[in-house]
């Protein structure tokens, strides 16, 4: 039997490349609730973002290859394909509309490993703090961006600055965010440079 | 650097990077960014920091909602245990030099074109190895025998995490004669791995298929790997290869199981970070042909 809570990220996809279901349970019990609120934050519309998270899932387990765990973390593999996922329907007309029509929901607590969870929390804490310390001038884009799905043409129209600089102040503002993380005890993975 | 990607120079790709990490870019531009990706790995690191920096924001101690776990499982399992063409088939072929592939029928709408969509086409098995085979779990579970598995109250699997426990039990008197019984048989077939597959110079590794499909790899002389790495055996199926388990930095031998119907062409080993990859990413250090 494979030790799914003690096995890592990359040893759980070379699993999942097996067929092995309980290690997609173990990916998805680890990452499930990113995926998830990350696709919420975006498309800030529930049915939506259950449907990115049930796509995103079955991508991995129908193309684990994809995953490379020398390019980075698992985590940000799913998140940067939910974020994509995400902003590709927010992108559409039809969503814009549903899009209109915020919801949110409690989320269930049961059967969520709490010490993942406490862990989890206090990450975000930090990294609050991170976005927080960056400037303003940088913070702004990336938010807008990121959480608002919007190109680097729309964000330099909505802040009426020419498209040159945000797309900077997006690339300084990310190596910045990084250090600050750095700073503040939290290793982003990622290959050197 | 001043190389041309669709007539944009590659300091102008630098500027987009951070917004390709956000998915920011308009298409036409994603797919000049995506095109020098593919040939720059400085750019293709840059990212990569991006884009686990973006994870980090996105970070939160949301749980997972269970309701989206039922439904990606029910989609998943089906309850039958997976067949080796659908575990070739989801696997793209390795993107390594020196790891001979012989050529293998593919349907005709799979010759016309290499999309993604159509390497992940199911290639068909033969009538008679159509029977399922029985992979539960990962496929490297079992010692030497289940019965001495179970005996010694061990679960061989083939994480590196457990790779030391296997060392330990090789050293066991009572797993050595079960492996020297299981050689002994008569209908054990053993395949030399060689470097380069070609049988001058004598093998470096031998792996015993047993009647019972309670395998071994012996290695004779394979070298120590740095902790940062691992050997991992493959099993070509079909064209494409499948991962048998981690063998560890340093095997001398290793139980496995696999089918004894499975149709593997091709037994390789390449050394490969620790944790393992889904396909190889190195040239095999040894390989060897099953004659069939």
């Amino acid at each position: 039997m494979i030790d799914l809570e003690s096995a890592s990220d990359a040893n759980l996809v070379v699993a999942i490349a097996r067929w092995h279901e309980p290690a997609m349970a173990e990916v998805y019990r680890r990452h499930g609730g990113a995926v998830y609120a990350l696709a919420m934050k975006v498309l800030l519309n529930e049915n939506a973002a259950e449907e990115i998270t049930q796509e995103v899932f079955l991508d991995l387990w129908q193309h684990p290859e994809k995953f490379d765990s020398q390019r980075g973390s698992l985590r940000s593999f799913l998140l940067a394909r939910t974020h994509g996922k995400s902003v590709d329907l927010i992108r559409s007309e039809e969503s814009r509309k549903q899009r209109e029509t915020k919801t949110t929901r409690e989320t269930a607590t049961a059967g969520y490993d709490i010490e993942h969870q406490v862990w989890d929390m206090a990450v975000a804490e930090k990294v609050k703090k991170c976005v927080d310390d960056l400037p303003e001038e940088m913070r702004k884009p990336i938010k807008l961006a990121y959480f608002g799905g919007h190109t680097y043409r729309e964000v330099a129209e909505m802040l009426d600055t020419p498209e040159g600089t945000i797309k900077s102040r997006i690339r300084i503002g990310l190596s910045k965010l990084r250090v600050n993380l750095v700073e503040s005890g939290l290793e982003p993975a990622g290959a050197g440079l | 650097m001043n190389s041309h990607n669709g007539g944009i120079h590659h300091d102008q790709i630098e500027e987009l990077l951070g917004v390709y990490a956000l998915d920011a870019l308009d298409p036409e531009e994603k797919v000049l960014v995506e095109r020098h990706l593919e040939e720059c790995p400085r750019c293709s690191a840059e990212v990569a920091q991006h884009l686990e920096v973006a994870g980090f924001l996105a970070n939160s101690g949301t749980e997972a909602p269970p309701q989206i776990w039922d439904r990606i499982s029910e989609k998943i399992g089906s309850g039958e245990a997976p067949d080796w063409g659908k575990l070739a088939a989801r696997l793209p072929k390795p993107q390594v030099e020196n790891l001979s592939t012989p050529v293998v029928d593919q349907p005709e709408s799979s010759q016309s074109g290499n999309s993604a969509a159509e390497e992940s086409k199911v290639i068909p098995i033969e009538r008679s190895r159509r029977s399922r085979l029985v992979m539960r779990s990962l496929s490297i579970v079992a010692g030497a025998a289940a019965v001495l598995a179970v005996f010694l109250g061990i679960q061989v699997n083939h994480l590196n995490s457990q790779v030391s426990q296997l060392q330990a039990l090789s050293k066991k008197p009572l797993y050595n004669q079960a492996v020297q019984a299981a050689l002994e048989e008569p209908t054990t077939r053993r395949i030399p791995l060689t470097p380069g597959g070609t049988p001058a110079g004598g093998s470096e590794v031998t792996i015993a298929l047993t009647s019972s499909g309670r395998d071994f790899v012996i290695s004779q002389n394979l070298s120590g790997l740095p902790s940062t790495k691992t050997y991992q055996l493959w099993g070509e199926v079909h064209g494409k290869f499948v991962s048998l388990g981690l063998l560890g930095s340093k095997p001398t031998v290793i139980p496995f199981v696999i089918s004894p119907n499975a149709p593997v062409q091709m037994f390789a080993i390449t050394a490969e970070p620790t944790g393992g990859v889904v396909q190889p990413t190195s040239s095999p250090v040894v390989q060897g042909t099953v004659n069939l």
